[in-house]
């Protein structure tokens, strides 16, 4: 609850430090955004955010961009997809922003790519990882994301090593939990692990006390719920309130966040979960050590991967548009398409599509309040637990 | 003689036991050891197993990796190349890690993908570990056979991104062939090393202790028989300590044998000698059993109870008693026992001849040293004289207390060297102090400091006794109170010691009723030859007056006896003012009494004397809110007030506070019987107080005398007191002084409260009203004088009238603009710094032309201020004013009709 009051307050002082930005006359660089600040994306989507931010003031410190001011113009899309769609209408025909940068989650990023695409403005995506975003052909989008489809390759890389051979996986009838899910119907394929059966579920919160006992029938060794923050922390407490855990359990997105461990407490423990990124030493690429700390104290708070996708992406186009020695979307585009560098997420590289390559997930679990990298096992900071395996 | 020779030796014994122990031990170890070394062996090996493994799997994980992060996991081609390489890396880890660990891989199907020794195409192996349910650990300890037929111990893992099982393994018959010889060297040495202990421990054994512990057997044998035998071994081990032993033990024996009947012999002495003591001891001694049964008692029973030995020995002790003593007697034996003595314990027994005796007996227990039972021995001492003089004591004691604590005096004991050892309640009484506050204190701490105690003390020295001697005491309270003494010495058997009892009489009550009985009876006397005199006087200076009245009359206007006759009658009005004193004082004025409302009156006088006393005399009043009604004269009330206010005055030359109050309290019995007159009863208190040079006590003592005065001649006549102490005694009233030099001076008045009637009316009649006339509006005060302001608002507020003030011309101006409706009258002082009266006053008319104002001036009367009251002011008064004045000059001002320059003006 404290850490919601925080940012509302931070949220509060940006808008309007944004707001009263006096409109420098000459030379400055826009570039527009519309992020869910309210609604139900809005935990990740402000960390999102929070990095955009963070770049903004530090670029601008550093002299801008190829000598320009560079001036966020930003709106709240109140997580809805047809909203966002028409704010970054508004945001190229009528603000007639230089750039833009992406919204905050799978479906938004959907609608909103059909207009960047059509007004060939270069999206870097920062909040998104369905592959169906990739699917349709577009020339000017680019994921900062691994795909959602290799979001638990670490979780059932470990449970296969460790004998575990029975899966069951829940998702949310929406874009990503979809084809997180699919990705794990193909990755246990791989590790020789057995899925059972895969739930899906309506969109919108249905109550899970028909499907927890559903699964407990099942008896599986490990569970994977594909879904948002909310609905997962709602499982959850179906599943403790019928006092059943699998030997491992993994979810998407909300283990990532600190509020995870406060709103569980010791049931936290054990959890697994995909992350692009973890806010630790053990992350070992260029810059991620000052980021943490320029972060904490631009906010106050511990970055999550989101605020360093956002940041990353910043990043990214930071390094085309310098190459590029000017704001002509057309040579960013393709300048983008032909980094292979590293940000403070990790690799970044691109396929043809725009899909990116060079990022991998990496798996987290919470252990003893804490969140520890457990895969890849190159930068494990503990070896994986399994609290559960006796029930 | 027999000889020390044990049917079994420990030298055999032992000799058995320890060749047992010792070859099962050496079988036992050697068999330990060498498990341990072939365990060592193999986990050394085992580990180094896992290490293989360990690295066999990242090399699988970072390829992997690899493949994912560059997205070709799906790539067949580069997936093979990458596998390949893989595969042949850990088939080379096997040679270049570990000489004797053996690497091999299988795929899903349980194929051998690659193997460094041949093991051919699969491989069945055997899981070792306990647990193998999933989540425990990766590695998992198996053993299979090589293809040779060779045995493998080691372990698997599985790796999932291939789905491939890791295996390291070793050799398990190289473990043997390097840790078996090993073992045999071991075993050997052991063998050699415990028969070579053996040997030395049975030599060793038999010549140190098996010999010693013989001869020390002979050698106790022979002490049996008697013989003190030393051995005198220089051994520093056990065996020596034990002959040690033995050569003491031998020595104390023979001594001890020595000693003994030399001791025999004493106690035997001993016994006889208290024997004698026992008989012939001048208290019974009584021997009991533990159950009080008497064992033995000395002859003096025969004497004390007449009673033969022989007839009391068996007896109980409590035989002895009578009846109803009987229970004291249990108790006595009961707390003996528990607590092993009891002294000075009082019993009774039965003589013969029926009578009874008193004892005082002292019990003590002691064990019996052979029986285990307890014995008792009391003697008991005939105390039946002692007992009656006790009772007679304790009586006269009483008595004695009695007396003392009841006597109307205060005693005090001194022991001889004038130290308090006693004192009774009366004591307390009279001086405040306490019985432990006093005692061990020296008497002179309660005289004061100045009076000779050498006389007194000589005086008791000489003659034994003190009569009725007349002191000051110093009590608690610090006050000194008049007592009358008495002393007398007293002296013990011997003379050497005495005390010296005194008896103290508090007078204080019976001076002070004697000094008031004095002076009233001085007063009478003095009032009634003063008020002979004063009355034929006056008819003479009526005479006198009138005479000379008579003669003025007659006398021209400008002859020169005129002025002798003028002074004759003046001389006489004083004389006959002084004569009226005289009167009041003898109360023959008579008092024109009627319900009175002293605090009204005080109101009244308090007024008066704010305008007459010095400024630097602060006055004020703590009056009561309770109805103070007495029935009194008014007028001499208010000469009461006045006379103590102008005596309050003369003791304050420097200034100082004059507080006049008033109160109703109720006097009780206790209270009167201090003072002659006064009877029990409500009374309404008047007080006034000073604080100022108060009196010595020889000037209180006659202040009421009339023509005391201790004023220079002509300031007092000496008659003010006089006076008021007659107006007091004619209203039945009291009138008390309290005073102290330096501090101030306090009259308390009490007059019987009038409680019959209620609050009396309006006070005064026309005459009254006609001399300071009320009015109503409101009236403006401009005038730069704090007080005079503040007198003003006071004063008029109390005849009606609302009033402003202003502190100068420029505010007085602005309050007139502002309230100039509502102001029916202006007084404006004439000299004020700024704006002075005239410029004032030409702009008050300004404002309003018919504007009524009346000028106030220290200075008389003069040029300018008469060019003022021409030009518009309609009155003026001079200042400082009075009441009177300034109420006659406002009433006359303000219903004047009369247009500006019809002049009025009231001179002091
Ligand atoms: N308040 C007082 N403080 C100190 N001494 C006082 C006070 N009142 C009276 N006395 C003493 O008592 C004396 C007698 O007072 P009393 O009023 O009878 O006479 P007086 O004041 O001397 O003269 P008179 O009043 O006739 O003018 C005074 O001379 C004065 O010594
Ligand atoms: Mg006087």
């Amino acid at each position: 609850m404290m850490v919601t009051g925080r940012f509302r307050l931070l949220l509060a002082i940006l808008l309007f430090s944004f707001l009263f930005h006096p409109f420098c006359a000459f030379s400055s660089t826009k570039i527009g955004v519309a992020i869910s600040l309210t609604g139900k994306y809005k935990e990740p989507a402000t960390m999102v955010y929070l990095g955009y931010k963070l770049w903004e003031t530090q670029v601008n410190k550093n002299g801008g961009l190829l000598g320009d001011k560079v001036k966020l113009i930003v709106y709240d899309d109140e997580s809805d997809p047809e909203k966002s769609a028409s704010l970054y209408n508004k945001l190229i025909t009528k603000d007639k922003v230089d750039l833009v940068l992406s919204p905050y989650s799978s479906s938004i990023t959907y609608s909103v790519s059909e207009v960047t695409e059509k007004y060939c403005y270069p999206l870097l995506i920062a909040g998104a990882s369905d592959p169906k975003i990739w699917q349709r052909g577009y020339r000017c989008i680019f994921g900062m994301y691994a795909l959602a489809d290799r979001y638990f390759t670490g979780f059932l890389d470990i449970i296969a090593e460790y004998g575990f051979r029975k899966v069951v996986v829940i998702c949310e009838n929406d874009r990503f939990p979809l084809s997180a899910a699919e990705g794990v119907e193909k990755w246990s394929d791989r590790f020789g692990l057995k899925v059972l059966e895969k739930i899906v579920y309506p969109k919108g919160n249905p109550g899970f006390v028909n499907v927890v006992s559903h699964i407990k029938s099942l008896n599986p060794e490990a569970v994977v719920l594909c879904a948002y923050p909310d609905d997962v922390y709602n499982f959850m407490e179906t599943m403790r309130k019928a006092s059943y855990r699998p030997a491992a359990f993994a979810a998407t997105i909300a283990p990532t966040f600190k509020e995870f461990g406060i709103k569980l407490g010791r049931y936290a423990e054990g959890v697994f979960g995909p992350s692009q990124w973890e806010a630790n030493a053990r992350i070992p690429y260029p810059g991620t050590t000052k980021f943490i700390h320029d972060f904490e104290k631009f906010t106050n708070l511990t970055p999550t991967y989101h605020a360093a996708s956002g940041y990353a992406a910043c990043e990214i186009l930071e390094k085309a548009v310098t190459q590029a020695g000017s704001v002509d979307r057309q040579k960013i585009t393709s300048e983008i398409r032909h980094l292979d560098t590293y940000t403070v997420l990790g690799r970044f590289k691109v396929d043809q599509c725009g899909v990116q390559i060079g990022h991998n997930p990496i798996t987290i679990q919470w252990q003893k309040g804490k969140r520890e990298i457990v895969w890849p096992r190159k930068m494990q900071t503990a070896k994986p637990i399994f609290p559960g395996r006796n029930r | 003689m027999r000889k020390f020779r044990p049917k079994k030796g420990i030298l055999y014994q032992l000799i058995i036991t320890v060749a047992v122990v010792s070859i099962v031990a050496a079988l036992l170890i050697s068999q330990i050891v060498s498990r341990y070394i072939k365990n060592k062996y193999e986990e050394h090996f085992l580990g180094r197993a896992k290490d293989v493994l360990e690295l066999c799997f990242t090399s699988c994980d970072d390829a992997f990796q690899f493949l994912l992060s560059e997205r070709q996991e799906e790539h067949q081609q580069v997936v093979k190349a990458v596998k390949k390489d893989v595969l042949l890396r850990i088939k080379n880890l096997s040679k270049t890690r570990g000489d004797s660990v053996h690497t091999f891989v299988l795929d899903p199907m349980g194929r051998v993908l690659i193997s460094s020794i041949p093991v051919g195409e699969r491989i069945d192996v055997e899981y070792l570990s306990k647990n193998p349910t999933a989540g425990f650990s990766t590695y998992k300890k198996v053993r299979f056979r090589s293809e040779t037929g060779r045995e493998l111990i080691g372990f698997t893992r599985y790796f999932p991104g291939w789905r491939w099982e890791l295996i390291a393994a070793v050799d398990v018959e190289k473990l043997v062939a390097i840790s078996s010889p090993a073992q045999q060297i071991i075993l050997l040495g052991f063998a050699i090393e415990v028969s070579i202990i053996f040997l030395a421990f049975v030599l060793i054994f038999s010549k140190r202790v098996y010999k010693p512990l013989k001869s020390l057997g002979n050698a106790t044998e022979e002490l049996k028989e008697g013989k003190y035998k030393q051995l005198n071994w220089n051994r520093a081990d056990e065996i020596g300590l034990l002959a040690n032993a033995f050569d003491l033990l031998s020595e104390s024996l023979e001594q001890r044998e020595k000693k003994l009947s030399e001791t025999q012999r004493a106690v035997l002495e001993s016994e006889r000698r208290f024997r004698d003591v026992f008989e012939n001891a001048n208290d019974i001694i009584i021997l009991l059993n533990g159950k009080g049964v008497i064992i033995d008692i000395n002859k003096k029973v025969e004497d004390l109870l007449g009673i033969s030995k022989r007839e009391i020995v068996g007896k109980s002790l409590l035989d002895l008693m009578p009846k109803d003593s009987v229970s004291a007697g249990s108790a006595l034996l009961a707390r003996v026992i528990a607590e092993g003595k009891a002294n000075n314990f009082e019993i009774l027994l039965n003589r013969k001849n029926g009578k009874q005796v008193h004892f005082e007996a002292s019990c003590k227990k002691y064990k019996d040293e052979k029986s285990d039972d307890a014995s008792i021995i009391c003697v008991l001492r005939d105390i039946t004289e002692k007992k009656k003089i006790e009772k007679e004591i304790i009586a006269t004691k009483n008595l004695l207390e009695n007396i003392i604590e009841n006597s109307v005096d205060a005693l005090i004991i001194l022991d001889s060297d004038g130290y308090i050892i006693r004192v009774n309640e009366k004591f307390k009484d009279i001086s405040g102090y306490g019985a432990t506050r006093i005692i061990g204190r020296h008497f002179t701490e309660l005289l004061p400091d100045d009076i000779e105690v050498e006389p007194l003390i000589r005086e008791i020295e000489e003659k034994g006794l003190l009569v009725e001697k007349e002191l000051t005491a110093k009590i608690s309270t610090g006050e000194y109170i008049p007592i009358e003494l008495s002393a007398k010495r007293i002296y013990d058997a011997n003379r050497d010691h005495h005390a010296t009892i005194v008896v103290a009489r508090d007078l204080r009550e019976k001076k002070n009723l004697q000094d008031q009985l004095l002076r009233a009876q001085k007063m009478e006397a003095i009032g009634t030859l003063a008020g002979g005199i004063a009355h034929d006087f006056n008819n003479l200076l009526t005479a006198v007056k009138g005479f000379t009245q008579i003669m003025l009359l007659t006398v021209p206007e400008d002859s020169e006896d005129r002025q002798y006759l003028e002074q004759i009658e003046h001389a006489a009005n004083r004389a006959s003012d002084l004569t009226k004193q005289l009167l009041t004082f003898s109360r023959r004025v008579r008092s024109e009494k009627q319900p009175v409302e002293l605090n009204r009156e005080i109101r009244e006088v308090e007024k008066l004397l704010q305008r007459t006393l010095p400024k630097m005399i602060r006055i004020q009043t703590h009056l009561t809110d309770k109805l103070t009604l007495i029935n009194a004269d008014p007028s001499q009330i208010e000469q009461i007030l006045m006379n103590l206010a102008v005596n309050a005055r003369d003791a304050m030359p420097e200034g100082g506070v004059l507080k006049i109050g008033s109160d109703v309290v109720y006097l009780d019995q206790e209270h009167c019987k201090r003072h002659l007159k006064l009877k029990p009863g409500e009374y309404v208190m008047l007080w006034v107080e000073d604080s100022g040079i108060g009196m010595k006590p020889e000037t209180k003592d006659r202040i009421f005398d009339p023509f005391f005065t201790t004023k220079e001649v002509g300031k007092g006549t000496g008659l003010g007191l006089a006076m008021v102490y007659g107006i007091v005694e004619s209203h039945d009233g009291h009138i008390l002084c309290y005073s102290e030099e330096g501090k101030g001076t306090v009259f308390k008045i009490y007059f019987p409260s009038y409680r019959d009637i209620k609050k009396v009316g309006e006070k005064g009649g026309g005459e009254d009203k006609e001399e300071f006339p009320r009015g109503e509006g409101t009236i403006l005060v401009i005038d730069d004088e704090e007080s005079v302001r503040k007198l003003s608002v006071e004063l008029l507020k109390n005849y009606g009238y609302k009033v402003v003030t202003a502190r100068d011309g420029e505010e007085g101006i602005r309050i007139y603009r502002e309230l100039q409706e509502e102001i029916d009258l202006v007084i404006l002082d004439f000299i004020m710094p700024g704006m002075g009266g005239d410029k004032c006053l030409e702009k008050l008319i300004d404002i309003n032309k018919d504007v009524k104002v009346i000028l106030a001036s220290g200075f008389a009367m003069n040029q300018s201020l008469r060019k003022l009251l021409e030009n518009g002011a309609q009155g003026f008064i001079s200042k400082p004013f009075s009441l009177k004045e300034l109420l006659k000059i406002i009433k006359e001002t303000l219903y004047d009709e009369s247009p500006p320059g019809g002049k009025r003006a009231a001179y002091q």
